[in-house]
């Protein structure tokens, strides 16, 4: 029986991993990690009480509560039409209206992946949903006209990411509803940043193609106004998609949830005009929703009643409060907040970081004088590097099982990107005004 | 054994049918909401508060599906360096575990309906909707789980022998 929760917090800490490692299933292993935790506890309780009471209503309510949530409504509808619009033929679609854009750009067809991806998530809730979407059309076109393929697939890789950062966005909405942060707001400050990151990468392959002219085709087709013309014609149902759903909640018609929905009718239209859309169609779509919104909401009822665990316990307080105590300056927490997700990131998954380190983390960073909002915006970047960073990288498993290649060439190929999402880590850090701006502006 | 493990699977996937039904009515009910809000500037009263109901239903419902068709991930950095034998060890004690944590987890959420239920407890929003109607679905959804981690389990301790 311990009392000391800093004690316990470490203890906690080896079991949650214990457990983690030992291929139990996620939400298996934070729901024992409470468990364990509370009994580990020295409680002082009554004779009367059993320690299994407070355990099981602890566990029931917080269930109930994290689950019970009209916000949290809006992930599984993000996912369905995510799952609707990677059946229709939407990205083979935005690739033709895309490329009579880029041919006069240093890179030409390279930046296809950031501009596919930066618009594709604009719709998309997931990074993964944005990598396969996009990089299923892509990759094997881009091969065919004798690009790098190094290029390729780095680009894939660190743009399919900002499907977490361009709304709509799943982790905004998993962190809105943990932090008590409006999910409107965290949209829009998700936008100035990706465009950031997604121009940092495309300046990147600039660079790189002007410095080293083999990474693209010598010839290229050539492109008339008359394509141009033609091709606004396959990117408009894209951007009318994207005007409803980002263009509700910006103007204050639609909160996410509703705009979820909207989204939903959207893909279903688009769908059923492209003539991809049948009864089997849609329950594929479902059940496929299904199983991804159940995985991650899961995880989120196990993060929840842990959480309730560690409040109880006292451990978030005591660890703010030694944290405290150590003087750092905000910018060296910040750091070392990074590094340590970076570190979790190799290893788990970027939902599962947000819901389990979220109690402790966020108590500590508001205190060190940073904004939530801002603070969300940073956690996204997190999660996006944990998407790209091995052995577990989800992002890197997808482009894998789409490219054949082997995880060694992707890791090289995708490292100068990780690099890049560095850098805009930095500038939003030193310039905060990036996440702020939109924001501030938005219709109350 | 097999007539077990099929009436198991087809549990799971009417669970996930009526997850997927729940999920469309989600849909349904949001975009009625919206609909009659700008046409007649009116308001159903209960979107809000069912999207919360119809989302946790969806989601313990799909539980089992989900887990048959290993959707739940789980971490193998260190499983995937282990042979065959190995694995399937690995896999059975963390069945094991989960259906004691599973188990525990039923009897607590049942406890949990059955309270709402003896002491009449209604919801605080307009509709005043009985709450046990809205909890029952989390021991429904778990037990279908235990069901199908409990079919994993002998599956794994078949093929040993």
């Amino acid at each position: 029986m311990i009392s000391d929760p800093l004690v316990l917090a470490v203890i906690i800490m080896v079991v949650m991993f214990s457990f983690l490692l030992s291929s139990l299933w996620i939400s298996i292993s934070l729901f024992l990690t409470g468990i364990v935790g509370m009994l580990i506890y020295d409680h002082n309780l009554p004779s009367a009480i059993s320690i299994y009471d407070k355990i099981g209503d602890l566990l029931a309510s917080s269930v109930y509560d994290s689950l019970n949530s009209w916000s949290l409504a809006a992930l599984p509808m993000f996912i369905l039409m995510g799952e609707i619009l990677y059946k229709s033929s939407i990205s083979t679609k935005l690739l033709n209206g895309l490329m009579p854009w880029l041919c006069h750009i240093p890179g030409k067809l390279l930046h296809v992946n950031v501009a596919a991806c930066s618009l594709f998530a604009a719709v998309s809730g997931s990074s993964a949903a944005t990598t396969a979407t996009v990089g299923k059309i892509t990759l094997g076109e881009l091969k065919k006209r004798g690009y790098s393929k190094s290029l390729a697939i780095g680009s894939l890789a660190g743009s399919g990411t900002l499907g977490f950062l361009i709304p709509p966005s799943l982790i905004m909405i998993i962190y809105g509803v943990l932090s008590d942060v409006s999910i409107g707001k965290l949209f829009m400050a998700g936008i100035l940043p990706g465009l950031l990151l997604a121009s940092l990468y495309s300046f990147y392959i600039m660079v790189v193609a002007k410095l080293d002219p083999s990474v693209e085709p010598l010839h290229e087709d050539k492109y008339t106004w008359k394509d141009k013309r033609n091709s606004l014609k396959d990117l408009a149902p894209v951007f009318s998609l994207i005007a409803v759903v980002l263009g509700s909640i910006y103007g204050g018609y639609a909160t996410p949830t509703e705009a979820a929905a909207l989204g939903v009718l959207g893909s279903v239209i688009l769908a059923i005009i492209y003539k991809s859309f049948s009864f089997d169609i849609l329950k594929t779509a479902l059940l496929n929703a299904i199983k991804t919104s159940v995985m991650i909401s899961f995880i989120i009822a196990a993060a929840g009643f842990l959480s309730q665990v560690i409040g109880f316990l006292g451990i978030a307080r005591a660890l703010s409060e030694y944290i405290t105590t150590l003087g750092l300056s905000p910018l060296m927490l910040i750091l070392i907040i990074g590094l340590m997700y970076i570190i979790l990131g190799m290893i788990l998954d970027g939902i599962s970081i947000v819901v389990m380190t979220l109690p402790i983390v966020l108590p500590i960073v508001v205190l060190a004088g940073y904004d939530p909002l801002w603070f969300g915006i940073f956690l996204v970047f997190m999660v996006e590097m944990s998407q790209i960073t091995p052995p577990v990288g989800f992002s890197l498993f997808i482009i894998q099982s789409i490219s054949n290649e082997k995880i060694e060439y992707i890791l090289k190929a995708t490292f100068p990107f990780f690099l890049l999402m560095v850098v805009a880590v930095a500038l939003i850090t030193f310039f905060p005004e990036i996440v702020f701006y939109l924001p501030n502006l938005m219709i109350k | 054994m097999k007539t077990f493990y099929a009436f198991v699977n087809k549990l799971s996937l009417w669970g996930a049918y009526l997850s997927a039904l729940l999920l469309c009515s989600l849909v349904l009910l949001i975009l009625t909401e919206i609909f009659i809000r700008s046409a007649f500037d009116m308001s159903t009263m209960i979107a809000d508060e069912y999207s919360g109901y119809l989302y946790l239903a969806s989601i313990f419902l799909g539980l089992a599906y989900t887990f048959n068709e290993k959707a739940h991930i789980r971490i193998n950095i260190v499983s995937s360096r282990l042979n065959k034998k190995a694995n399937r060890i690995l896999d059975m004690i963390a069945g094991l575990i989960t259906i004691v944590v599973l188990s525990f987890a039923f009897y607590r959420t049942l406890l949990f309906t059955y309270d709402s239920y003896e002491f009449e407890m209604l919801s605080e929003a307009v509709s005043e909707t009985p709450l046990y109607l809205t909890q029952f679905v989390m021991p429904l959804g778990l037990s279908l789980f235990i069901l199908s981690a409990l079919a994993f389990v002998i599956k794994g301790f078949k093929n040993d022998i």
